[in-house]
């Protein structure tokens, strides 16, 4: 009962914040730059806990938590990967992308590509593979809904609705500035709860800070030996060591994801790239404290169903209810902060990257500017609505693992452009325009042919096999095709020149 | 051992810290060269 009155009081606060900070965004946001990337207006502190609370989702408060529970400590690979291999991916990226888009002007990362390839093919066809996302969100929103079901006792469907209703009404209103701003505050609060569930062992169990972890190992250990051992074969991920090198190399590629990809082209100075990484990585070993809940839980009650549920059952259980309020609000916040984003991504690559860039700019469809600014905004929004159906029937019935369903969603991006971004920026005079769009089809042909066709069990491994074969056949391409006029140093170049020569690009306006 | 993994992890993530943050001195100094004029931030 008492659990009940905090969350709904929270839950009432958090939904007039979110509904305040987007009424803020929407009256910021003017054109497609606003909505896309805020202008390139904001600082490296708020971006930088903006990327990390987007890059981390409910997948990490419920799906991780979950994960470790299952499988021990071979989850660890996980963890290590993320304060890696994401924060190292950044590292190599993030600057040549944000110094080429000081000059390109794009909007999105399918715009990006298309502008670095001169390819309007490229740019479409990544547009498209954006609706892998659709997974991703799916996968946030059955998060947002066993909150409500686990914490308040509603039916899940009900849950579902309203965490639906929610994030599509906030996200409809403000764009990004809405989403950063709530990224920011989020970044804060689940921080925060990650900390504080990681010494919980503390009050929970009769250890001391000292003999710690040999305790917890010994418990375990005795439980089932696969619970602490390096890999853990009867888990889906954690099983082997290419699968474990499969989640290195994906976690690698997930920083090049749209949704985080678009806040570095929100940074106002390229300078402030470090004071932005630095956020962003002291922020991620705060998230990542709160998988430990998942060991702790194992082996305080190794029956439950579904894993999923060990972060509800463990605060419900071991915290006051106010904290376990908490949780529910920090967890329903990290789905939120990710799942924002990512309606901003497919909203985008619908208004800006399929309709304004391809179909108005090359004349398939003839409209004046003013007329297109106001077409691409009813499509942007409109597809917020679409994409909020279709997530919704995804995950009609809740999946076994939140996690497994969020990451189909981010192989299928990531095989589909991190080829074509990543040779692109540090090979620019070698790149060709046949070979990324070679990289394109094979990276989602063959993710796609092997999720399907192939006995896999890791969804890592999937997604690495179809990034591999992309980047084989894109150095395969180039190597044998010729650069094209506008592609890679010759588009910076072009695209300064002709930067120089304009006056400050007019952007279109979209009135209310 | 049973706390094999674990101490993987606490070295593993020491390291990465570690290499993160030389990257971040070493590839991302703060440099004098021609930007594009700072925009009015909000933080």
């Amino acid at each position: 009962m008492v659990l009940e009155t905090y969350l709904y009081v929270g839950l009432g606060l958090f939904t007039l914040l979110m509904l305040v900070l987007g009424y803020l965004g929407w009256k910021r946001t003017e054109n497609i730059a606003d909505f896309a990337i805020a202008s390139e207006q904001l600082g490296p502190y708020m971006l930088g806990a903006a990327f990390a609370a987007t890059f981390f989702s409910a997948s990490t408060f419920v799906g991780y938590v979950g994960w470790a529970y299952d499988f021990g400590y071979s989850f660890l690979w996980l963890y290590l990967s993320l304060v890696s291999a994401s924060p190292i991916a950044l590292i190599v990226f993030a600057k040549r992308v944000r110094r080429t888009n000081v000059h390109m002007g794009s909007v999105s990362l399918p715009d990006w590509i298309g502008e670095f390839y001169d390819s309007n093919l490229l740019r479409v066809g990544i547009a498209l593979a954006m609706f892998f996302n659709l997974f991703y969100i799916a996968g946030q929103l059955t998060a947002g809904a066993q909150i409500f079901q686990v914490l308040l006792g509603w039916e899940y469907i009900n849950g579902l609705l309203v965490i639906t209703a929610l994030v599509t009404t906030y996200v409809m209103i403000g764009g990004t500035y809405a989403d950063i701003y709530t990224d920011a505050i989020q970044a804060v609060l689940m921080a925060i709860m990650g900390l504080v569930v990681f010494v919980s062992f503390l009050w929970v169990f009769d250890w001391g800070v000292v003999e710690a972890f040999g305790q917890m190992s010994a418990e375990l250990a005795e439980e089932d030996p696969n619970l602490v051992s390096i890999l853990n074969p009867e888990s889906i991920v954690f099983y082997s060591g290419f699968a474990i090198l499969s989640i290195f190399i994906l976690e690698f590629a997930f920083s090049a994801q749209p949704q985080l990809f678009n806040k570095v082209l929100a940074l106002d100075d390229p300078a402030n790239l470090r004071k932005m990484i630095a956020t962003y990585v002291v922020l991620t070993v705060s998230f990542l404290s709160v998988t430990f809940a998942g060991f702790y839980l194992r082996i305080i009650d190794p029956t439950l169903d579904l894993a999923d549920q060990a972060i509800f059952i463990y605060t419900m259980e071991f915290f006051p209810a106010i904290v376990a309020a908490f949780l529910g609000i920090v967890i329903l916040s990290a789905a939120v902060s990710t799942t924002d984003g990512i309606y901003v991504v497919l909203a985008t690559a619908i208004s800006n990257d399929i309709f304004r860039k391809f179909l108005v700019e090359e004349g398939y469809v003839e409209m004046d500017d003013d007329r297109a600014d106001v077409v691409s905004r009813y499509f942007a929004q409109a597809s917020v609505l679409v994409v909020s159906v279709i997530s919704f029937l995804i995950v009609l019935n809740p999946p076994q693992y939140i996690a497994e369903l969020v990451w189909i969603g981010i192989s299928g991006v990531a095989a589909a452009t991190v080829a074509p971004v990543m040779i692109g920026i540090y090979f620019p005079n070698f790149v060709t325009r046949k070979g990324a769009i070679a990289a394109l089809v094979t990276g989602v042909v063959g993710y796609i042919g092997v999720s399907l066709f192939l006995d896999i069990p890791s969804v890592f491994v999937e997604g690495t096999i179809g990034l591999i074969l992309a980047t084989i056949v894109m150095l395969l391409v180039c190597a044998l095709t010729e650069q094209e006029a506008n592609v890679g140093v010759a588009s910076d170049q072009h695209k300064m020149s002709v930067s120089r020569e304009n006056d400050s690009d007019v952007s279109p306006t979209i009135d209310d | 051992m049973a706390t094999t993994m674990l101490v993987i992890w606490l070295v593993g993530t020491v390291l990465s810290l570690a290499t993160i943050y030389a990257l971040l001195r070493v590839w991302y100094a703060p440099e004098a060269e021609e930007e594009e004029p700072r925009r009015e931030t909000i933080e």
